[in-house]
């Protein structure tokens, strides 16, 4: 496929982000007015956030908001985990759990460590791995529909995901 | 009607026109029922064609709604192998030919093809539209286009596009349509076989009229009738039932009329039979009295020729030899022989006149007498005339006066014979009835200064063109008294001059009235008693041009003369039954041709042996031999090369001018009539051996 061709690698990614936040339900209590897109570490994406704040997510308005230190995470609604907060992850992927935000993340392995969703990069396509129990843990439930696009999903007792898991790490070489 | 006679619809109509009515009333049923047919038919299959479209676009829509649907994550997730799959179960609808899915962008992101298709169903529609703007579903050649657009919450991220064949939908339209076609035949058969047994029930009457009239009009039959349709040949109470009646009651009429016309021509012809039998019948009885009328009159006819030649041949001999003897040269007659010979001759002269004026007053009234006109010279038969009767007029003395000759124009048109008759009679009664001492004038005049109106008669046909010259006979007689003047013309009625002493048959002026009758000329007299009477004839004018040569005959006496030897030695043969007759030739030739010989038969047969074996200079024959007759004889001299050149000289009693002419026709030299005069016998004979020696 070509999309990734014409178009940078980053703003296919934040129009991933934009579609997940479509196919993940919240629970009710505690919404807010906003959707809340926050984004931890680094800035990959640069500009190519800011059309989303245009176009709404289940009619709630998205907010952009960079994060630098763990402890506002519960403010967010969906979390993008930069490389260079990798040394905080822990944290980070505990306070997400107990906020109910969804983790999201271009890190090798991002999903074996207990994050929710991992970007990866497959054929010179973008591909993504899901984890339900880390998802489920947070209170968040993944529609079945993005789970049938899914490359790997761990979390619901398969086993077989270990071994494309060295693929993936694979890969992580290359990415700046 | 306008001649467009190749016109389709003109040619159509004319067509139908023509077809036998029970044909009509099929067809009209059939384009009847077509017409109801094809107009329920054709809504509904349009319809249903509508309907049947309208589902499947609803169906495809729903379709591809679902695909859509499936189909969003994975265009949402750029996941084109996941589109693809989700694409392919569309292959469980055979109608779906293919699929595709578009980006946002209008790039084309999965697509599918139904197995089978061959082309790629989208070729020349690349980027049709974009995920906004979808449009709507295109029914195209055979296909439907449809698309839908592809949404993940709310969000549109692409589109789905479509294409169903709409092959199904004609299949079923065309099932529909073989549907309907089978159901308007099945319905057409039914209308078809209705409108012919309904047909029936309206045709039939009708062409039974036609067929009845047809035959009618053919065989001339009337006593046929159109029979009615149904049980029992009723008439229907319909139109055509009316029709049927008037039909048949106009044919009894018809008949009736047909039937009072025969019988009355049967009755006319019965009558025009009737009459024509009649008519025939009568036509028969005139036919036989017409016959009975004619053998009376043949009858009549014969007498007269029979007494005409019975009283003739004794008068032939008495005269005859009364006239040899007055001319015996050598036993001369005493004195008194001689004038008791002229009292027979006389008396024999004048019973002969008798018999002659009989005979021809006989004659006239039988249509017998037959005239041949010619032109004469007054004034020669006037002379003549006067001269005859001179001798008498002397006896009486009586002076006889010829006034004719001032007159320039004295050429008449009449028969030289009557009409020298006519004015003899004249004459001779002026000279009979005159007192002795009188005096006669004959004078002659045209009729332009004299009406003769006084007791004139005239002629039936009178020539009033060219006038008349009127003869004149004057007398000083006694004169006729008034009251017996209208009685002068009866027959045999002699106005008393029975007991005068004057001979006379009392029908000499009869026989002179129609003489000149006969000759187209008039006659009358006037008379005054003491002073005398005028007797005039009036006979038509001859033109100048017309003037003939003058007659050349010379007056003929009775007066005996001697004769004129005949010079020369002849060999005659007379033919003659009667010794008397015969006699008196053989005297003639002795005393007037003593040169010659006479020989003689008493028949034709020993006539005709001996004409071949003498061969004579000339025949004398009797016309009325026993036996073969002088005209049979003639014949067959004539056809004998030995005998052919003999001039043959007829002598017959019979003076009849018709047997006169037929003599001549048949080709005798002469015609003598008993009683003959010697000087006649030896002129005929001189002629014919004249001629004979010219030749």
């Amino acid at each position: 496929m070509a999309q990734g061709g014409g178009v940078g690698e980053y703003e296919l990614k934040a129009a991933f982000l934009y579609n997940f936040a479509k196919f993940v339900e919240w629970p009710a209590a505690g919404q807010q007015e906003e959707f809340t897109l926050c984004v931890i570490g680094g800035n990959p994406f640069g500009a190519a956030l800011n059309p989303l704040s245009s176009s709404p997510v289940r009619g709630r308005a998205v907010v952009v908001t960079r994060l630098s230190d763990p402890e506002e995470i519960s403010r967010c609604n969906m979390l993008f985990v930069d490389a260079l907060a990798l040394d905080r992850l822990p944290v980070i992927l505990q306070r997400s759990r107990d906020a109910h935000v969804l983790t999201v993340a271009d890190i090798d392995g991002f999903t074996r460590r207990g994050g929710m969703i991992g970007l990866v990069s497959e054929d010179n396509r973008i591909r993504f791995d899901i984890n339900t129990r880390a998802a489920n843990d947070a209170g968040l439930r993944v529609s079945s529909r993005l789970l049938s696009l899914a490359r790997r999903v761990l979390g619901d007792g398969t086993s077989g995901t270990a071994g494309a898991e060295g693929v993936g790490s694979g890969m992580e070489g290359n990415r700046p | 009607m306008r001649p467009v006679r190749s016109h389709p619809i003109h040619s159509a109509r004319r067509w139908f026109r023509d077809l036998p009515i029970r044909r009509k009333l099929t067809a009209t049923t059939l384009l009847v029922s077509t017409t109801a047919m094809l107009l329920t038919a054709v809504p509904l299959v349009v319809g249903d064609l509508h309907r049947a479209q309208r589902d499947l676009l609803q169906e495809m829509r729903g379709l591809a709604a679902v695909v859509a649907l499936g189909s969003a994550p994975a265009v949402a997730f750029l996941d084109p192998y996941a589109a693809t799959e989700t694409l392919h179960t569309l292959s469980a609808d055979r109608r779906i030919r293919g699929a595709r899915l578009l980006t946002r962008d209008g790039q084309v992101f999965a697509s599918y093809v139904a197995p089978g298709t061959g082309v790629d169903p989208f070729r020349g529609r690349a980027g049709l539209s974009g995920a906004d703007d979808c449009g709507v579903p295109r029914f195209s050649v055979g296909r439907l286009f449809l698309c839908a657009g592809v949404e993940v919450g709310g969000q549109s991220v692409g589109s789905l596009e479509l294409v169903a064949d709409l092959g199904f939908l004609q299949a079923h339209v065309h099932r529909q349509i073989g549907i309907a076609v089978g159901v308007f035949l099945l319905a057409l058969a039914v209308a078809w076989g209705l409108a012919r047994a309904l047909g029936r029930v309206i045709a039939a009457p009708v062409q039974e009229l036609a067929h009845t009239a047809a035959t009618v009009t053919t065989t001339r039959d009337y006593s046929r009738r159109a029979a009615g349709e149904g049980v029992g040949g009723m008439v229907a109470r319909d139109e055509i039932g009316a029709l049927t009646t008037a039909f048949n009651q106009m044919l009894e009429q018809v008949q009736s009329r047909d039937w009072q016309l025969q019988q009355h021509s049967e009755r006319l012809e019965a009558e025009v039979e009737a009459r024509t039998a009649e008519l025939s019948a009568s036509v028969e009885q005139l036919r036989m009295a017409k016959s009975e009328a004619e053998t009376a009159s043949q009858a009549k006819s014969q007498f007269l020729s029979r007494m005409s030649h019975e009283l003739r041949t004794p008068m032939n001999a008495i005269l005859g030899f009364s006239q040899l003897l007055g001319m015996a040269q050598d036993e001369p007659l005493s004195e008194r022989q001689k004038e008791y010979m002229g009292h027979v001759t006389k008396a024999g002269h004048h019973l002969l006149e008798l018999i002659n004026e009989v005979l021809d007053l006989a004659r006239i009234e039988s249509g017998r007498m037959t005239l041949s006109t010619e032109s004469l010279d007054v004034g020669a038969v006037v002379a003549e005339c006067l001269e005859l009767t001179r001798a008498m007029a002397g006896d009486r003395h009586i002076t006889l006066v010829d006034a004719t000759h001032d007159l320039p124009l004295t050429r008449v048109r009449a028969d030289r014979v009557r009409l020298r008759q006519a004015l003899l009679n004249l004459l001779s009664n002026a000279a009979k009835y005159s007192v002795a001492g009188g005096t006669v004038t004959v004078s002659c005049d045209t009729d332009d200064n004299d009406d003769a109106g006084d007791g004139g008669k005239k002629g039936a046909d009178v020539a009033d063109d060219t006038g008349l010259i009127m003869l004149r006979v004057t007398d000083t007689g006694p004169g006729i008294p008034a009251p017996l003047q209208e009685h002068l013309f009866e027959p045999f009625n002699r106005l008393g001059a029975e007991d005068s002493g004057t001979e006379g048959t009392g029908i000499g002026l009869v026989i002179t009235l129609k003489l000149v009758e006969m000759m187209r000329g008039r006659m009358g007299f006037s008379s005054r008693v003491g002073e005398g009477s005028q007797f005039w004839i009036g006979l038509p004018r001859v033109g100048p041009g017309e003037a003939q040569a003058a007659d050349t005959d010379t007056a003929v006496g009775y007066v005996p003369a001697a004769c004129k030897p005949l010079m020369g030695a002849y060999t005659l043969l007379y033919i003659e039954d009667n010794p008397a007759n015969l006699h008196l030739l053989q005297e003639l030739v002795r005393q007037c041709a003593t040169e010659s010989r006479m020989l003689s038969a008493s028949s034709a047969e020993l006539g005709l042996l001996l004409a071949r074996s003498e061969k004579p200079h000339a025949i004398l024959m009797d016309i009325n031999l026993p036996g073969m007759d002088g005209f049979e004889a003639l014949r067959r001299l004539r056809t004998d090369a030995a005998t052919r050149s003999i001039p043959v000289i007829a002598v017959s009693a019979d003076g009849m001018a018709d047997q006169v002419q037929r003599g001549m026709d048949a080709g005798f030299a002469a015609y003598v009539t008993k009683p003959f005069r010697m000087v006649e016998v030896l002129d005929a004979l001189r002629a014919a051996l004249k001629v004979k020696v010219a030749r």
